[in-house]
């Protein structure tokens, strides 16, 4: 029934009425020459009904026919809308021009959405790809696309794949990134390899326990940094040689200094409550200053805030732009001796929970000195320390 | 009357003829399917009478209206109180 109504819509029609003293007449006739009509309501000597306006002639004809008075109520449909507005171009231009717009603006890109796994940072990955010449508001270009695919992938390292989806206007950026060659010897692990362990430090070593290759050094002997602890190379009695990956501890006997600092001088930034706001509006990639401000001169932090309204969870190319900027002033201030002592001891117990301690170190003394010297504070922390000094260094073996 | 001479005639009046007769399908009080029409004699929202040959069928009641027609059949709805033969 829709199809139908679309179909009349199209051709047009019209409501008319038949007067006259037997409209019956008019009916008989009418369907007999196969005219279609409906909607028929008959009153007293008075027909209503609704015909094609290819019909209007014939019907016309039919009520001179039956000496019936003939009409037209109002008219229905494209043709009627066509004969009103014919007169009026621009109504014509305008909706001609709006379907050749919607149709230009629809090649273009007017919304990008990045996804990026937690390696990767979205606003830097934008800026490649603005760098690259893809932004909103550029013209979509399938090769262009392919382009700025593999330009992203040779420019940045930490990319492996990258995938550049386009929805009507909108366009959607996947990333992958590259497994690291850290991970790939990880991987590696599980191969059979051979390494040494070297030592990292220079000391005395007081502990020796090895699993898996061969001891070079003894207890009481001191080594330098980088010096071979264990070797990898086991050798027989027989004189044949095996070669193993080095597994053990080595722990020696070492001392560390630490110097921490602070100047006796500093500058601190203080906010006041004075701001500066700036907005601008962006429309299909350009944007107007909706404010008329420039920016402000002197000190001033900046803070920028992007609205993005969406319909139906589609982003539109329409944003709002709000840059807020906040006045600091500078100020030069003296920090005293028992000031620098708090922070420099506060700076030092978070330099031995993160550097020093651990499951294969042991602090055994601990000195420190606390002076000023050159318009700094300074505190210098000596500590005798004895630790696991190995670390494995891999040979690499052609068979 | 150029469209009456270029027409060809109808397969239904052929049939009709030969027939002759009239089916009604009466769906309640609210519509009648009506085949074996020779035409309308009257039409009004209260009384509705259509011509068969042989006889005329009266249709009587309220807001009575012919939803649809060609030559030979129509749908006529509204309130229908009465269906009188008239020979």
């Amino acid at each position: 029934m829709l199809i139908v109504k679309l179909l009349r819509w199209i051709f047009g029609y019209f409501d008319f009425e038949i007067r006259g003293k037997f409209p019956e007449r008019f009916l008989n006739l009418a369907v007999r020459n196969g005219l279609n009509l409906w909607n028929m309501r008959g009153e007293k000597e008075e027909l209503h009904a609704t015909a094609k306006i290819a019909d209007k002639n014939t019907v016309g004809l039919f009520a001179g026919k039956t000496e019936s008075e003939f009409i037209i109520e109002k008219e229905h449909g494209l043709p009627y809308l066509c004969r009103i507005y014919k007169s009026r171009l621009g109504l014509l231009a305008g909706l001609i021009i709006g379907v050749a717009l919607s149709c230009w603006l629809s090649g273009f890109i007017w919304n990008i959405e990045v996804n990026v796994p937690p390696e990767l940072n979205e606003y830097e990955i934008r800026d490649q790809l603005r760098e690259l010449g893809f932004y909103e508001g550029v013209r979509y270009d399938s090769d262009s696309i392919d382009n700025i695919k593999r330009k992203m992938k040779l420019n940045d390292e930490r990319i492996s794949w990258v995938s550049i989806n386009i929805f009507g206007t909108n366009a959607v950026v996947e990333l992958s990134p590259k497994i690291s060659a850290e991970n790939d010897r990880d991987d590696n692990k599980n191969k059979k390899t051979v390494s040494n362990l070297k030592s990292t430090a220079d000391g005395t070593i007081t502990k020796i326990n090895v699993h898996n290759g061969t001891a070079v050094v003894e207890i009481g002997e001191g080594v330098r940094k980088g010096q071979l602890l264990v070797s990898g190379i086991m050798e027989y009695n027989d004189g044949t040689n095996v070669m193993a990956d080095s597994e053990g501890t080595v722990y020696a006997k070492t001392s560390r200094t630490v110097t921490l600092s602070v100047p006796k001088e500093y500058s601190k930034a203080i906010t006041s409550d004075e701001y500066v706001y700036k907005r601008e509006f962006s429309f299909f990639g350009i944007s107007f200053p909706i404010t008329l401000c420039g920016n402000p001169s002197g000190e001033y932090y900046k803070k920028e805030s992007k609205l993005k309204p969406t319909l139906f969870g589609n982003s539109l190319p329409i944003s709002i732009t709000e840059e807020k900027w906040q006045r600091y002033e500078t100020k030069k201030l003296t920090l005293s001796s028992d000031n620098a002592k708090k922070l420099l001891d506060n700076r030092l117990k978070l330099y031995e929970m993160f550097m020093l301690y651990s499951d294969q170190r042991t602090v055994i003394s601990k000195k420190s000195k606390f002076e000023e010297k050159n318009n700094m504070y300074c505190l210098t922390v000596s500590y005798e320390v004895e630790e696991n000094i190995c670390e494995k260094s891999y040979i690499q073996v052609k068979e | 009357m150029k469209r009456q001479q270029k027409r060809p005639p109808a397969q239904g009046n052929i049939l009709m003829d030969k027939i002759s007769g009239v089916y009604m399908n009466i769906c309640g009080n609210k519509e009648v399917i009506f085949e074996g029409s020779r035409g309308i004699v009257e039409y009004n929202e209260n009384s509705i009478k259509i011509n068969t040959g042989k006889y005329i069928v009266a249709f009587s009641g309220r807001g009575l209206h012919i939803r649809c027609m060609n030559e030979f059949s129509l749908v006529i709805a509204g309130f229908i109180t009465s269906i009188e033969y008239i020979m």
